[in-house]
Order: structure tokens, then sequence, then C-alpha cells
């Protein structure tokens, strides 16, 4: 899905087919709005209906009003129509995609580790089989393990079944190591294009009070030492570098 | 850094499927950091260790043991914090303070506690502000505020790592160092990830039940390997460090950027 969102003075579009990045100062949702989907026009009369292929997913869920998760599944099924042949196989169907196992739906709400309320939050957002997934700061309880997993998962939901992946969040490392494209919107600073290239500029970043990667920020200081060193986003291709250049 | 006296002493906890023989010792005014994969079990142990969750395992404290029976005496020496708990106060952040310093300190002196507390947790300038319009660093500084009430000789704080830019993480960091460092409050983080550790004396690391590495920071640090086969890596200037160190081109853990490439290239 191709998405531009906009707020009083600026529009911008997030591209399809690629993993997609937003950092954001404030709370994005409260001041952007979806403004179009793949060149439609999002209005009051077909928001909800535009809307509904959309799952935004945080890194928590409310269950508040339940007592197990799986009683939760089965509410947020009838809440939205879903009308499925088998809900409980779509279920653990859900489960097993984000490595949850089938007796998580069963424990009660408090015993439910961070980790597996955030799983289990991707895994409620896939019943409705959506086609476009907005993450908002969803991969702050993971391990690096995990993460290169669930990384992995979004890569093949993006590359195989085109689900269009948005990563919403104010963690810079996560954003360039995961995001292909990265789009910063600050109060007073805009800025998209290729990851690489768009956290590059190390000291206008900083003069905006934005956050750099530390990869960057080590690149640009040794650059700035005159070591002819590259950007990279993995360690040991930086260490190869130095390696020449020491 | 020299052994201490030791705070709080578990051996052989056995807890559900989580933990097995799994022992821990907190030296008295260390900053530690307990760090696992995710579904490790580091809120379940941090809660152990505060008193929240009971077991059939005696907890040493200060050299004296407790059960599960009379362990809610160690609620105000023990404070558990969990920054990423939903938590709801009704007023503004003065007033929910004043209100519980009602409740443990003496009058005289709670302008004073107040104001101690306002400056190490640096909300001075949220003070007026109703607690539920805050956002998520200025609320979770609020939480480590209260708990501060009580003069806590450890803070177990869980879940550091959500949520938090780098710079609120940092901060968040030095609030503690200087409770550790200028209080003798001793620390205890848990975290999925190794990133809190710029002012931690100790790592334990938790993997399938039990604690496999601890140390001293710098010791466990160069432990690469085997904190990968615990789903941990190395922030990337620690990571840079300890490779740099493998192939001779520095001789000790350089924690910062600007040092790191004065040492390289100056």
């Amino acid at each position: 899905m191709e998405i531009v969102f906009k707020n009083s003075s600026q529009k911008f579009k997030v591209p399809d087919g690629v993993i997609s990045g937003i950092y954001s100062d404030s709370n994005f949702f409260s001041s952007f709005k979806v403004y179009s989907i793949n060149g439609v026009r999002v209005t009051k009369k077909n928001r909800v209906n535009s809307l509904k292929d959309i799952s935004i997913i945080k890194n928590d869920i409310d269950l508040s009003l339940f007592n197990t998760l799986e009683e939760y599944m089965n509410y947020y099924i009838e809440v939205n129509n879903l009308n499925l042949k088998d809900p409980y196989k779509k279920i653990l169907g859900s489960l097993k995609i984000v490595s949850l196992k089938e007796n998580v739906l069963h424990k009660s709400i408090s015993s439910l580790s961070s980790t597996e309320r955030c799983l289990a939050s991707l895994a409620l957002s896939l019943l409705n089989n959506p086609k476009e997934l907005i993450f908002v700061n969803y991969f702050d309880f993971f391990d690096v393990k995990l993460e290169k997993k669930i990384y992995r998962l979004l890569m093949e939901l993006n590359d195989k079944y085109n689900i269009g992946i948005i990563l919403l969040t104010r963690d810079v490392e996560k954003l360039y190591k995961y995001a292909s494209y990265s789009i910063i919107i600050t109060s007073n600073y805009f800025k998209e294009g290729d990851t690489k290239e768009v956290f590059q500029d190390a000291p206008l970043l900083i003069q905006n009070n934005i956050e750099v990667p530390d990869t960057v920020l080590f690149t640009y200081k040794a650059r700035e030492m005159g070591a002819g060193i590259d950007y990279h986003r993995d360690v040991r291709d930086i260490i190869k570098d130095i390696y020449k250049h020491v | 850094m020299s052994k201490k006296n030791t705070l709080i002493e578990i051996d052989n906890l056995d807890y559900s499927t989580l933990f097995k023989n799994l022992s821990i010792k907190i030296y008295d005014g260390s900053y530690n950091l307990i760090a696992g994969p995710s579904l490790s079990g580091k809120s379940t142990l941090l809660k152990i260790i505060g008193g929240l969750i009971s077991t059939n395992v005696v907890i040493k404290y200060s050299g004296k043991e407790y059960s599960s029976l009379n362990r809610n005496v160690l609620f105000d020496n023990i404070k558990y914090i969990d920054l990423n708990s939903k938590v709801i106060f009704y007023g503004n952040v003065e007033d929910i303070f004043l209100k519980n310093l009602k409740n443990k300190v003496k009058n005289e002196d709670i302008t004073k506690k107040y104001k101690d507390i306002i400056n190490i947790c640096d909300i001075a300038d949220v003070t007026l502000c109703d607690f539920n319009s805050l956002n998520k660093f200025n609320k979770d500084k609020v939480l480590v505020g209260l708990s501060l009430i009580s003069d806590p000789k450890c803070l177990l704080i869980d879940n550091l790592c959500t949520f938090n830019t780098k710079k609120e993480r940092k901060a968040f960091e030095n609030i503690f160092n200087i409770l550790n460092k200028e209080y003798g409050v001793t620390i205890v983080i848990s975290s999925s990830n190794l990133l809190p550790i710029t002012y931690t004396d100790y790592i334990y690391v938790l993997y399938k039940g039990e604690i496999v590495l601890n140390g001293e920071r710098d010791k466990i640090l160069r432990e690469d390997n085997k904190l990968n086969k615990c789903s941990l890596d190395l922030p990337f200037i620690y990571d840079l460090s300890d490779k740099l160190i493998d192939y001779n081109l520095i001789g000790d853990m350089i924690d910062d950027i600007d040092r790191m490439v004065n040492a390289l290239w100056k």
C-alpha cells in the first residue's frame, strides 16, 4: 500500500514495497492523518472502509476486561465481524506465526510477560489479514534474537505477501537497522529518503535535536579526523574499514 | 572493584518452570544489571527479590533471613518499580508527592525531602502538571521519585529500556548513578539487552532458569560469544572495543565514541 500522511503543513508518502520507518518526536497520530491510500483520497465517507486493511500494532494490549488471551482474541474476532470459518484454528495459526505457543491462550492475563503481550498484539493484528501493518515503538521488549526473528517475519510478510510495513519509533538505532526508507519528522525538521542517506548528516541532525545512530556518529567523527571509512550499518563492516585506515 | 558486603542473597531458588536452583548475590551499594533474553524471567526474579512473589526459598537481606511470610517488612527497604506499568494518579505531581510524604515523613522534613527528590529525578518543571497529562518519560521519573520517599536501600528497576530514546535512557541511568554513588542506594536493573551498562558494576546473565554469567562489568563484556548464545548483543561501542582489542588496535575497553576515535586516529 502506498500511504500518504498529511497534517496542516506537511504531506509525505510512505512508499510501497519496502520496510519504512518514521521517527517522530511527538505523538505522530495526534498531528498526522491518512490522506490517501494507493492514490485514492480518504474522506469522511470512505474512511472506515479505507482504513480497515491497516492494523496498528503497539507493544501492549489492553486486556483489563478479560481473564485470558483467548477470551480477548474471540472478542476481537466478534467485534470486527471477521466471519472466520474456524476461529480457533485461525488464532492458533496467528500465534504460530509470532512464535507463541497455544498454552499462552489459557494463561491468566496477569501472568503474561511483557514479551508475550507484545507478540500477542502482533498475532491479533494478523487475524484480519491486513494489507498494512504500522508498528508503534514495537521492538522495545525483545532480546536481539527475537527482534531479528520478528524482523525476518516482517520481511517475509512484505516480500512474499505484499503486506506493507511501517515502523513508527523513537529509537533511531532500530530505524537505521531495519528500515530501508526513513522519514524524520519533528517540529522543526523534515527529511525522507533512503535510510543511510537520511541519517548521514550527523551535525544537522544533532543541531535539530535528533539522535544519531552510534555507528553513524562514530563514522562521522572518524571522518572528521581524516579517516577514510565509509558509513555502514554493521559493526563488522566498520571494523574492516578501520583496519584499512588505521 | 573490591567485594562489598552482601545485601541480598538467594540460594537454590526453584520457581514454576522458570528457575531451577538459581542463586544470586547482590552486593550492598552496587549498581547491577540482570540481563537475559525475552521470557527468561527477569521481571519474575526481580519480584521475588522484592518480596512481591512468594516462594518457598529464604531470602537473606543484610545477613538476616526472611521467609515469604514476613517478607513484607522489606517493602520499604527494597522498592520494585516497573517502568512499563500503566499507573493512574489523580492530581498534580506536587499533590501526589505531598500526600505520600505525609504518610511517611515527619512534617518538618517534608519540604526538604520533596525538594531533594524533585532535584534528583529532575522533575521540577512538571510538579504543577496533572500526572495523567505527562509523557511516559516524566511519568516514569515521577514513579522513581515516589519510590524514594521511604529511603529504600535498594531499587529494583524493571523494563528500563522500553519506549525510551537513548537520551531518556541516559537520563535515567544518571538518576540511578546519583542515587548509587551519592546516596548509597543499591541499584538492580533488568533488561533484555545490554544497553544500560554505563555505570554498572556487576552484570548477571539469566538464561534458561539460571545465572550463567556473573561478574564485574568489563569482564562480562569480553565474553561476546557466551553473551550471543544468551541472545545478548554488546552495544555498538563495547562491541567495537571488544573486537579492536582482539586485533590489538586498542588496549582496554573504551565506552565513549570520542575517546575511541582519538585512540585510533589522534
